[in-house]
């Protein structure tokens, strides 16, 4: 049986998620609705991925957003340099776009290879390392980059198969359904064979390693795949700010990307995809009210991590009897 | 048959296993004893690749498997449950089942394979039969009793389908009642299963009446090796473990 | 990219080599300061303190500030020291302790939450603007002229006294009796409850002297680096990579590894300005791959 008759059900949910938020673009005139839910695809995608290492696998990474900048700035720059433009033509967008999750798979293998093996202390440390590695970088290297400025004039958007991602509704669409594939896509390894795995190593890795998984492999693809679905987030935001910029790769960035899950909670599937737009909601409250933003979040996360203990949703869902602890 | 000869291991300064010579003949069920602090579960560490040996071999069926990776000693077909019960808790006792199956299947690396399927839970059911756990297939393992943890460990050690089972005290921190159940459900493995069986234990009654081989360690050497009544008639073990009151078993 | 004649004529030349080994130095003696802290707190609880940088800003801020009061440069540090050893002791009584034994998870959002919140505190009193104290006082004098370098005799004061520092935290905890029931206490926590000792209170206090050191070590660089908010946290990197090739827990392999990175950074900004951070985190990547417990500890962090 292939994947696809074994996976019906999920795969239906996503047609169907993916023509809701089609029908949005269509019948929604106003712009916000749509800049709003590609702003949730985008970190609803670093979120997910993160997730798909802390929640799935138990490895804390506190330097996922370091992948997210990755696919961003490579996107933006492939699709801003003359000759690739030149070269692939029409076929651009698609070109770049598979290329920058490609070399950021090569990157995070690189990372993850050295990182994987640690224990968890120092695994969350080493990622957050890595990633202000990356930060200095794109800091550093202004003639590639921009450095603080970000990547500045604009990336170009040709034409491909009718697709014209310069147009607002194309490009939501666009993102939506890449953004509906890749949910799915983690849908599936977290109820797959591999993402049984990843429980074994989660719950006990010394037991795992006795039934003959092979831990490090296992727990390398991973942190390949989780990285390379982050880059598609920063590739989201990249068409959509048609920029890229040295915050993405910056540790708070990851700090966020890990409230967002603690917010709507590491158990449930969608939880991180909650977290995110909670996040979005507060942190948009927030800035209407103070300009003290960082202190605000801050004393939030405070609230939630000392009071509660667990995620918001997941509180309210034992509150209301929904989720039995 | 797996044999060992030689086996040496220290920790820094500290001798844990000090030239032990062994021999498990096909479908034996013999039992290690010795006072804490013998070496018994370094010795079983050793054997399953969980720790590196110094010197000396670990031989199966003629093979050197001497330092081979947990997971292919795995794969050569030597298992092992735990002396505190090593589970996964928060996997139905079905799934913990399931997916050591599939690991044996090797579908651990599946990427979109769904992990339930039919064949697997039917593998999974077998087992639980076998195991006698059906009524707690469903339930989560940080939930169960101990001593159903205690047999699932072991159930997920034979799911691997091995042809040595490796007990370190199967009986652990169980009741009397409990005990003597538990043995009863590894002598009916053992034969079930037609394993070669090892295992760890403390208490002289099941070590006695269960076993047909008797292997004494005492600071990290073998002591005496032999049949529960060569063992029970052994000066120096007397001597040395079993003490004065042992006349009295 | 790579400038190696620059490099080559500055070492050709006595004066540019000795200024590139003192300020080699100064960075090394500063980071290891900070390094030693967060190696500390980790060698007993356990505990890595992500939010060790804050204390390294605060030391900074509050010498700044106790400078434009007093004068007094000593004074200064050693306000910067205190100051953030009782911070340190508030956060970890009010908020880090709260969580010991949880998932690292909520560790590292309360270490996100509170840099976010001290951040914003420090641009609320001191503003957003760079800040720099300048040169003190009582350093204002002739420097000291070493194989045609000139050494400025602050310099020269920052690396001794960072040196006295560590080697007084090495003394406090191997041969006092606060240092051998913290010790006790990180091997065997109930036992030493057992004995009547209030556990809780000699974590607190080391922690506390955890984040002095790192305050101390703000505080001290306050004359030769700008403040700004957010200070803290290219050190707390930087330190992480000195306890990573150290060793967790070790405090002279800090030291070595202080003076090792320190020296990276000089000499690489005459010679491949912008490799130096690469270089740093390959000699990082290099030691996790072949000696991940560091280069002076001995066992494995697996």
């Amino acid at each position: 049986m292939s994947t696809f008759t074994l996976f019906k059900k999920d795969i239906s949910i996503a047609l169907f998620s993916v023509l809701f938020l089609i029908l949005i673009g269509f019948f929604v005139e106003h712009p916000w609705p749509k800049d709003f839910l590609i702003s949730i695809f985008s970190f609803g995608l670093l979120a997910m991925s993160l997730n798909m290492l802390i929640g799935f696998a138990g490895m804390v990474s506190f330097g996922h957003a370091a992948f997210f900048a990755l696919g961003g700035y490579a996107f933006g720059l492939l699709l801003q340099s003359e000759s690739f433009l030149t070269n692939f033509g029409a076929l651009s967008i698609i070109v770049a776009f598979f290329v920058s999750i490609f070399i950021t798979g090569i990157y995070s293998a690189v990372i993850g290879a050295i990182c994987v093996r640690l224990n968890e202390i120092y695994f969350a440390f080493l990622t957050l390392a890595f990633q202000m590695f990356l930060y200095s970088v794109i800091v550093s290297w202004v003639s590639l980059t921009g450095g603080d400025q970000g990547l500045m004039g604009g990336i170009a958007r040709p034409v491909f198969l009718g697709i014209d991602l310069s147009n607002s509704l194309h490009r939501y669409i666009f993102c939506s359904v890449i953004f509906v594939i890749c949910i799915l896509l983690l849908r599936i390894l977290n109820k797959s064979n591999f993402g049984y795995s990843l429980r074994l190593i989660r719950d006990n890795q010394e037991r795992a390693e006795f039934l003959g998984i092979r831990v490090f492999r296992v727990k390398l693809i991973c942190f390949v795949i989780a990285s390379m679905v982050a880059s598609v987030g920063g590739i989201i935001m990249t068409l959509f700010t048609s920029g890229a910029y040295p915050e993405w790769a910056f540790w708070t960035q990851s700090g966020e990307a890990i409230f967002m899950i603690m917010l709507g909670g590491i158990s449930i599937f969608l939880g991180p995809l909650v977290g995110t737009v909670l996040l979005r909601l507060i942190n948009d409250v927030v800035q209407m009210y103070s300009s003290h933003t960082e202190l605000v979040t801050g004393i939030i996360i405070m609230i939630v991590v000392l009071g509660l203990r667990k995620g918001l949703v997941e509180y309210l869902l034992e509150k209301t009897g929904i989720l039995k602890k | 048959m797996l044999s060992i000869s030689n086996l040496c291991k220290s920790f820094g300064g500290v001798v844990a296993t000090n030239n032990v010579t062994l021999e498990f003949t096909e479908g034996s069920l013999s039992s290690i004893i010795g006072p804490n602090g013998a070496g018994k579960t370094t010795l079983f560490n050793l054997i399953t690749g969980k720790l590196k040996v110094d010197s000396g071999k670990v031989k199966l069926d003629d093979e050197d498997i001497t330092n081979l990776s947990t997971r292919n000693i795995v794969l050569k077909g030597i298992s092992r449950a735990f002396q505190i019960s090593n589970i996964f808790p928060s996997l139905t006792v079905k799934e913990t089942l399931m997916s050591s199956l599939m690991s044996k299947n090797n579908h651990a690396e599946k990427l979109f394979n769904p992990f339930h399927s039919k064949a697997l839970e039917e593998e999974a059911d077998e087992l639980l039969e076998i195991l006698e756990m059906k009524r707690l297939s469903n339930v989560i393992c940080s939930n169960i009793s101990h001593g159903d943890q205690k047999v699932l460990d072991i159930g997920l050690a034979l799911s691997l389908d091995p042809k040595i089972l490796m007990l370190d005290e199967p009986t652990a921190g169980m009741g009397p009642e409990e005990r003597w159940k538990m043995v009863e459900t590894i002598e009916r493995l053992w034969k079930l299963k037609k394993l070669t069986l090892i295992f760890i234990e403390h208490d002289m009654d099941i070590v006695f009446k269960i076993s047909q081989k008797i292997h004494v360690l005492r600071y990290g050497s073998l002591l005496a090796s032999g049949s529960p009544k060569e063992i029970k008639n052994n000066e120096e073990v007397i001597n040395a473990y079993l003490g004065e009151d042992f006349e009295a078993i | 990219m790579f400038d190696f004649d620059a490099l080559i004529n500055c070492f050709g030349m006595a004066s540019c080599a000795v200024n590139q080994l003192t300020s080699g130095l100064i960075i090394g003696m500063l980071l290891f300061l900070v390094a030693s802290g967060l190696t500390l707190i980790f060698g007993v609880l356990n505990v890595i303190n992500f939010a060790h940088g804050t204390f390294y800003m605060v030391g900074a801020y509050f010498a700044f500030s106790t400078y434009l009061f007093t004068e007094s440069y000593l004074l200064s540090a050693f306000v910067g020291a205190l100051g953030a050893g009782i911070f340190g002791i508030f956060f970890e009584r009010v908020l880090i302790s709260k969580v010991y034994g949880q998932d690292i998870l909520m560790q590292l959002l309360v270490c996100y939450a509170f840099i976010l919140i001290t951040d914003d505190l420090v641009k609320l009193i001191w503003g957003t603007d760079y800040i720099a104290m300048g040169i003190p006082d009582e350093f204002r004098l002739a420097p000291f002229r070493i194989f045609g370098g000139y050494v400025p005799p602050l310099y020269a004061f920052l690396i001794i006294l960072s040196l006295v520092i560590g080697i007084l935290t090495i003394l406090l905890i191997s041969k006092t009796r606060f240092g051998s029931i913290v010790r006790a206490a990180a091997e065997n926590s109930p036992m030493v409850s057992a004995l009547g000792i209030r556990v809780p209170l000699y974590f607190a206090l080391l922690f506390g002297l955890g984040c002095a050191l790192a305050g101390i070590a703000g505080a001290l660089a306050a004359p030769v680096r700008s403040l700004t908010p957010g200070m803290g946290f290219g050190i707390l990197i930087e330190s992480f990579i000195v306890t990573v090739i150290g060793g967790m827990g070790s405090i002279p392999g800090a030291l070595i590894a202080a003076i090792i990175l320190g020296l990276t950074r000089s000499i690489g900004s005459v010679g491949f300005p912008l490799f130096v951070d690469g270089l740093m985190f390959l000699i990082m990547a290099i030691v996790l791959i072949f000696k991940p417990t560091g280069l002076f500890v001995k066992g494995s962090p697996k």
